[in-house]
């Protein structure tokens, strides 16, 4: 991979395909407000006009006198623009047929097709923004829940670079002792020096520590979560499947077994994305389909931390359900026990009892009782993954970035040891390079071309 | 018509490296000084190496260079320091005797064909059409050469401080070079000032050296050079002494009258080196500082006091030294002072250390806004090697920041802004654990061998050493032993191989010659070389990684015709600064202060643009 030329004058959609209300084009580089001049009639000067101004006018046709759209035109002033750039943003209406000639106009003026990211790269290249703004701006693109959107703009903030660069100080103030004890061998340091050291590099592990660890709740908040709905045929999966995304997606009947393959819904509980999965029910099964069903249903089992299982009162033993559950280990189950308007106050309220530790909900998928309070149970399960408390905005959700931190980690976690075991400074000196190194990639300061050109590759164009 | 191929003006550190470099590569090479009998003076302590510095110095060895071998020679006391750590920041320093590094100093020199020693003082500098010509002496006559080496110390415009007093001098009792600046500036180098300082000078003989704690040598010293074949022997000692709250006291009260804070210096001084007042002022909790008294010489009872650089006035020197344990009746045989000195900022040089305004001009030594001998006599050897290349018409001689301390330290001033004199330190060195003393020859004989300054002799014998540490490594890792045996506080029955055993932090090689003949017979010079290499070789690897993605950058060269100006999308500061200083690779840009990694992104694409042509339009 290489990457793109910057000296060109790029142009690209930056609306998503297919029609709209209006569209956007965008040209930066040095030839923007020329091109743009060149296509447009305004009854303003372009070349002359102020920053930060749009403007109506029209883009003239392919032939002399004809005109392909109405348009209104921003125009931006390097560098105070997206890209740090002259930036021009010409709002057209949403026909694609009527945006790609725009492009192809600009483009004939001199403009070149933008690559995927190339908007974003020269911003990051004109140092308006570091690696860790550039890709969260791929990510606030794509963010699917509002949890993983508020991550993504807090990360454009530059906050968590400024965190991340904040940690890296700590470990330059440290590793500037341990050089000092290298360099002036005949400087005396006094011995109470050491334990101070252990606790500056103590207070950046654990920085680094819960770091690394928001990667899990970030992956969760990037990707979701995923919960399957399992249980026995005809316990009423597809029935809460329905209820809960208040549609009906999924066919139920009353023979069992009507569930032959997996189907997923995603809504948004507590501001994150949730993945529901309606499952084949676990028994026997009676064909080939069916059995190749159920093999898929233990799987979503296996891979899920958390699951809801639903069982049918009216016609399930407490100690088939117990046996049941027992084959879970590990998991976070949200047990619902199904079909309550069958049975009697007193027999649901037995297995509420016989089954107390597992805090059951009772409800009915027909008659709606009951499915709020699974709902909330959801949402509150959900918040306590998200435990320690999301409050903290310094949240990884960036493979790339988690990677380096958990590298830092462990050289400074031999540092530590080989303090504690008196060994000799310059090697711990060496580990903190190593771990001041890594911190380094995660902004960018340290890297190479090829890893430029696949971040911005994960962009759309037009960003 | 050129008298010589090469001149180099000044006989100090640098000169001595440049000029004996130049003519043993087989230039007929002139040094000028202002007096003959000065070649080789030590203007401040009698001591060669130390943190950082020893490095330096056994690499200007490997390479061929002379000053690990006067040391040799004239080193009265000889110590490792930062032994209680690891091998790669070991240090080696020794005390030599003053007046014997000058004679053996010149000696050699005289000793060297192709070699002339002028007496005099350079005038002036004259470049024709941006080359160098000739030179102007003060008495008129004109010497032309086809280069010149320039390492003129702190004798441009040097002027000395005592207190309120002071004297235009290149040193003390010598007078400075008045007019050589001025015709530097005049062919447009840009001059800054800096300043150092040197401790007074006491009379032994008036010193309580019983009250004082003493410091003797080492006695398995290791020589700085290949060339020594013999054991060194320590013939005298070094003492410890502090300055006391009576010094502390006379310090503060005349702060005032120190020339450093009176405002009479404007030069900077450096950090790493302060003197008495400085320390004094800036650390007012510490209760003492440590200072070493070191012999001048054998034959004198004279004795340097390290750490007691100033330039206070006389009388006051005086106080401050009576305060001192050990000094109460100490007779003072000449004081302290300040020195403030022309240098010329190194962004003016290139990495091969020729000028870039004047071409087959070098600048070597403290011109360069270095401090310390081991500094001047690394980039004296470059230069002289870069000069006699240059009229051989061969490539220049770069080192790299992972291959020596002699690249970091060119490295850091072909790219750093001058803020203080600059002297080596370990931590410079971010590939410091590969940049180590004992293996100063694995990394840079071949270089010295190429350019006929290591002999055949001396090179067969370090090639035969090396085949021997190389087998006994591979010998220890298929040798097994009982664990038992070797370590005893291991459990009984268990076998490994030695080599992984030596891997252990508290296992020494001597300790294995309890189970294993070989290891008894093994020569304890190269033993102590395979003891490093495998108890290293973890972080060695480790670090060869970072190399290797270090070498990425330095080897993407930015061409002398690349104009920084016309890259479209760098900052401005970011082009000032470029142009300014000329990076050679992107690697070098990249440590530029003002040169951000966005910028490096841009260079790079543009470099491969420069390098392949044009991209095609098509592929993007």
């Amino acid at each position: 991979m290489t990457l793109p030329d910057s000296d060109d004058t790029i142009v690209a959609i930056s609306t998503p395909p297919g029609y709209g209300g209006i569209g956007v084009i965008r040209i930066s580089g040095k030839q923007a407000f020329t091109i743009a001049n060149t296509i447009i009639d305004t009854t303003v000067n372009i070349m002359e006009a102020k920053s930060h101004t749009i403007h109506h006018g029209y883009v003239r046709g392919a032939e002399v006198g004809s005109i392909t759209d109405e348009v209104l035109v921003a125009l931006l002033r390097s560098p105070n623009s997206y890209t740090g750039e002259d930036v021009i943003e010409i709002s057209a209406h949403g026909n694609p047929q009527i945006l790609k000639q725009i492009v192809g106009l600009a483009i004939d003026s001199g403009a070149r097709q933008a690559t995927a990211g190339e908007f974003t790269m020269r911003a990051f290249l004109s140092g308006r923004i570091d690696l860790v703004q550039a890709e969260s701006v791929a990510d606030l693109i794509a963010a699917e829940s509002a949890a993983f959107q508020q991550i993504a703009l807090y990360q454009l903030s530059g906050k968590l670079s400024a965190y991340i660069g904040s940690i890296r100080a700590q470990l330059l103030d440290i590793g500037a002792l341990f050089e000092a004890y290298t360099d002036f061998p005949d400087e005396e340091i006094p011995r109470q020096q050491q334990a101070e050291l252990l606790a500056k590099l103590d207070d950046v592990i654990e920085s680094l520590t819960r770091l690394a660890s928001s990667y899990r709740r970030g992956e969760i908040i990037r990707t979701g979560v995923q919960i399957p709905i399992v249980g026995p045929p005809n316990a009423g999966k597809s029935s809460l499947f329905n209820v809960i995304l208040a549609e009906e997606r999924a066919i139920v009947t009353e023979i069992p077994g009507t569930t032959r393959d997996t189907i997923a819904e995603k809504i948004e509980i507590e501001g994150l994305a949730v993945l529901f999965v309606d499952t084949a029910g676990l028994r026997e099964a009676s064909d080939q389909i069916e059995a190749a069903g159920v093999e898929r249903s233990r799987r979503e089992i296996k891979a899920a931390n958390l699951l809801i299982a639903i069982f049918d009162v009216a016609n399930t033993p407490v100690e088939k359900i117990r046996s049941s559950l027992g084959e879970m280990p590990g998991k976070t189950i949200i047990l619902a026990l199904n079909k309550i308007d069958l049975v009697s106050n007193a027999i649901s309220d037995a297995y509420t009892t016989a089954l107390a530790h597992y805090h059951p909900v009772l409800l009915s998928a027909t008659t709606l009782v009951g499915v709020d309070k699974l709902v909330a149970r959801i949402a509150s399960v959900i918040r306590e993954s998200m435990h320690p408390s999301s409050a903290d905005g310094n949240v990884l959700t960036n493979k790339r970035h988690c990677v380096a931190v958990q590298n830092a980690l462990g050289s400074l976690t031999e540092a530590c040891t080989k303090l504690e075991q008196g060994e000799s400074f310059e090697l711990m000196a060496f580990d903190l390079r190593q771990a001041t190194n890594n911190l380094e990639e995660i902004l960018g300061k340290i890297t190479n071309d090829d890893l430029l050109a696949e971040i911005f590759s994960r962009f759309c164009i037009g960003k | 018509m050129r008298d010589y191929d090469i001149i180099v003006i000044g006989g100090g550190h640098a000169g001595i490296e440049a000029t004996a470099a130049s003519a043993r590569m087989g230039l007929s090479t002139a040094l000028i000084t202002g007096e003959l009998a000065k070649i080789g003076e030590m203007s401040c302590n009698p001591a060669i190496g130390g943190v950082g510095k020893g490095q330096l110095v056994r690499e200007i060895d490997a390479l061929g260079g002379v000053m690990g071998y006067i040391t040799d020679n004239t080193g009265i006391h000889f110590r490792t320091l930062n032994k209680s750590k690891g091998p790669a920041v070991w240090s080696s320093r020794a005390q030599a005797d003053r007046k014997l590094y000058r004679e053996f100093s010149q000696h050699l020199l005289s000793e060297i064909p192709n070699l002339s020693l002028v007496e005099g003082m350079v005038k002036e500098i004259v470049a024709l059409d941006g080359k160098f010509d000739h030179v102007i002496m003060m008495d008129g006559r004109t010497i032309a050469s086809s280069a010149c080496v320039l390492a003129s110390g702190t004798f441009l415009n040097g002027l000395i401080h005592i207190g309120e007093k002071q004297t235009p001098a290149g040193r003390v009792g010598e007078p400075p070079s008045l007019h050589l600046s001025e015709s530097l500036q005049k062919l447009g180098f840009q001059v800054g000032r800096l300043k150092t300082g040197t401790p007074p000078r006491l009379d032994g003989s008036t010193i309580d050296f019983d009250r004082l704690e003493r410091q003797p040598g080492d006695d398995d010293f290791k020589p700085f050079s290949l060339l020594t074949n013999n054991r060194l022997t320590n013939r005298a000692f070094c003492y410890v002494t502090y300055t006391s709250k009576q010094t502390q006291e006379i310090v503060e009260r005349n702060l005032h009258r120190s020339a450093m804070f009176s405002g009479n210096i404007k030069g900077i001084g450096p950090r790493y080196c302060p003197s008495i007042e400085d320390k004094i002022h800036r650390f007012r909790d510490k209760e003492r500082h440590q200072l070493f008294l070191e012999p001048e010489g054998l034959d004198t009872n004279e004795i340097y006091i390290n750490g007691l650089s100033t330039s206070l006035p006389e009388d006051v020197q005086l106080d401050v030294l009576h305060s001192i344990t050990g000094l109460d009746d100490v007779v003072m045989n000449r004081p302290g002072y300040a020195i403030e000195y022309d240098f010329f900022p190194a962004f003016q040089i290139k990495p091969s250390l020729e000028t870039r305004l004047v071409e087959h001009l070098y600048f070597a030594g403290q011109i360069n806004g270095t401090s310390g001998y081991e500094e001047a006599g690394a980039q004296g050897l470059m230069a002289g090697i870069n000069a006699a290349l240059r009229l051989k018409g061969d490539e220049p001689f770069y080192l790299d920041r992972s291959q020596a301390y002699i690249g970091v330290l060119i490295d850091d001033l072909v790219t750093k802004v001058p803020t203080e004199p600059y002297r080596m330190f370990t931590s410079r060195a971010e590939y410091r654990l590969a940049l180590r003393e004992d293996n100063a020859a694995d990394r840079l004989i071949k270089y010295g061998k190429r350019f006929g300054l290591i002999n055949d002799d001396i090179y067969n014998t370090y090639l035969a050493k090396r085949q021997m540490i190389d087998a006994e490594k591979q010998r220890l890792g298929r040798t097994m032993a009982l664990i038992s045996q070797i370590d005893s506080s291991a459990a009984n029955g268990d076998k490994c191989s030695l080599g992984v055993l030596l891997k252990r932090p508290a296992i020494r090689y001597q300790d294995m010659r309890a189970a294993d003949e070989v290891c008894r017979e093994f020569p304890a010079d190269c033993a102590k070389q395979v003891e490093i290499e495998i108890k290293y070789e973890g972080y060695l690897d480790k670090q060869q990684r970072e190399i290797d993605r270090f070498k990425q950058f330095e080897s993407k060269v930015i061409p002398d015709d690349f104009d920084v100006r016309k890259v479209n999308g760098l900052k401005a500061e970011a082009v000032g600064v470029l142009h300014r200083f000329r990076p050679v690779s992107l690697g070098q840009a990249s440590r530029l202060a003002g040169v951000t990694f966005a910028d490096i992104t841009v260079l790079m694409i543009h470099l491969k643009r420069h390098t392949s042509g044009s991209v095609s339009r098509e592929t993007l």
